[in-house]
């Protein structure tokens, strides 16, 4: 049977870099993404004996991190921000192509509302199912988001107009 | 069976899901089938492009951080307290100048910096650092580093101010002293890191960092930042 410590410091090597790349994306602010991840992990620590299966971690620290993203909102009622020029150019220099490039600002111009169930999806690997349970929203609504969210992206890329018609 | 447009709107939401339906349709929809693959390739793209670079040192912070939490319920505060004043008294004891001033003035700051952490806030709302230090007759060029906790405090009855920088090599605790003289430099060590209290032209900084080095550096770092109004 491992220890607490020995818990946490698991869960902060297996999570910290996809608790990471969610917080950046979700808040545009590498500091404010940093900040989030810490906090993050000074609750789970608070309340790792609540956590009673590992498999559903990261799914924990997930809720975990977004309730802290909301705390930060309540408190300083902020604006929506763009993802900070440092990110994007990290971005850039790791994927050269300008497709990469095209995608990486129309992931960010994306709303909310759509990119965060797409974050959900390809950063912690969650089904439609638990994206629902997350985000408190009925299964359909998330297919929903997670189409119109690859649809614009695909118009972006395509240089179409954003359209939902079906050839 | 479902029809194309279907098809397409599952592949969007879901395009690497084993859907028998969606299988089923591109099996016999060449059109489908190529758009599928197109889909996909845009998921694999999208997994490249959100994989920003993590800050290498995030996991040792995040355990320092979970490290520096108060373990004990409140009504052990004051007995945790006193005795790490007692322990810091002792260290300071061996490391810094018998000045009997000097060691007060040190055990003071120390004691605050041990017993005192400052709500972390996700970001800092503009100008609220130089509102704090407004009053106390001081301004800190932005370029030291990002702010991530600021405070007004008072040590020994004198104001001053009680910040957090996130420098590079990890978060920085800063108290700004313009009214607390120090004739020299004082180092001591905390059960969160080690310390400087360095005189400034006007008062004294006290610098806290996870290791000696990191404090020097800090310390040169804000000496070039800090400007006494």
């Amino acid at each position: 049977m491992w220890d607490k410590k020995s818990r946490f410091t698991v869960l902060v090597e297996a999570f910290n870099a996809d608790l990471y790349r969610y917080a950046i994306w979700l808040t545009g602010d590498k500091h404010v993404a940093e900040d989030l991840v810490q906090e993050t992990f000074t609750r789970a620590w608070r309340s790792l004996d609540s956590l009673r299966d590992e498999r559903a971690a990261k799914s924990w620290l997930i809720t975990t991190l977004r309730r802290e993203n909301a705390r930060r909102f309540a408190r300083k009622s902020l604006d929506q921000v763009a993802i900070d020029v440092d990110t994007l150019e990290a971005v850039e220099a790791m994927e050269n192509s300008p497709e990469a490039r095209a995608l990486g600002r129309a992931l960010d111009n994306l709303s909310p509302d759509y990119r965060e169930p797409l974050l959900l999806q390809i950063i912690g690997g969650f089904s439609v199912n638990e994206i629902a349970t997350e985000m408190q929203l009925t299964a359909g609504a998330v297919t929903t988001r997670l189409f119109r969210a690859r649809q614009k992206l695909r118009a972006v890329l395509d240089d179409e107009p954003d359209s939902e018609a079906m050839p | 069976m479902i029809d194309c447009l279907e098809c397409r709107r599952r592949i969007l939401a879901t395009p690497r899901d084993n859907d028998a339906a969606v299988a089923t349709h591109v099996a016999d929809c060449a059109a489908c089938a190529t758009y599928r693959g197109e889909v996909i390739r845009l998921d694999l793209q999208l997994e490249r492009v959100v994989r920003v670079p993590v800050p290498e040192c995030l996991p040792a912070r995040i355990i320092m951080r979970q490290a520096s939490q108060p373990k004990l319920p409140a009504s052990w505060a004051w007995s945790i307290a006193l005795a790490a004043s007692l322990i810091i008294a002792i260290l300071i004891g061996r490391e810094v100048s018998e000045d009997a001033d000097s060691a007060h003035w040190t055990r003071q700051v120390v004691t605050y910096v041990q017993n005192t952490e400052l709500g972390h806030e996700a970001s800092i709302a503009p100008g609220e650092v130089d509102h704090v230090l407004q009053a106390i007759g001081v301004t800190l060029d932005p370029a030291v580093g990002p702010v991530s906790a600021v405070e007004p405090c008072v040590i020994d009855r004198r104001n001053g101010a009680h910040l957090v920088i996130d420098l590079e090599d990890g978060p920085v605790t800063l108290l700004i002293l313009p009214d607390n003289d120090t004739p020299h430099d004082i180092t001591f060590t905390t059960t969160n890191g080690s310390g400087i209290i360095a005189p400034c032209p006007r008062g004294s900084i006290a610098v806290l960092a996870a290791t000696r080095e990191q404090a020097d550096t800090a310390r040169q770092r804000i000496e070039r930042s800090i400007t006494f109004i």
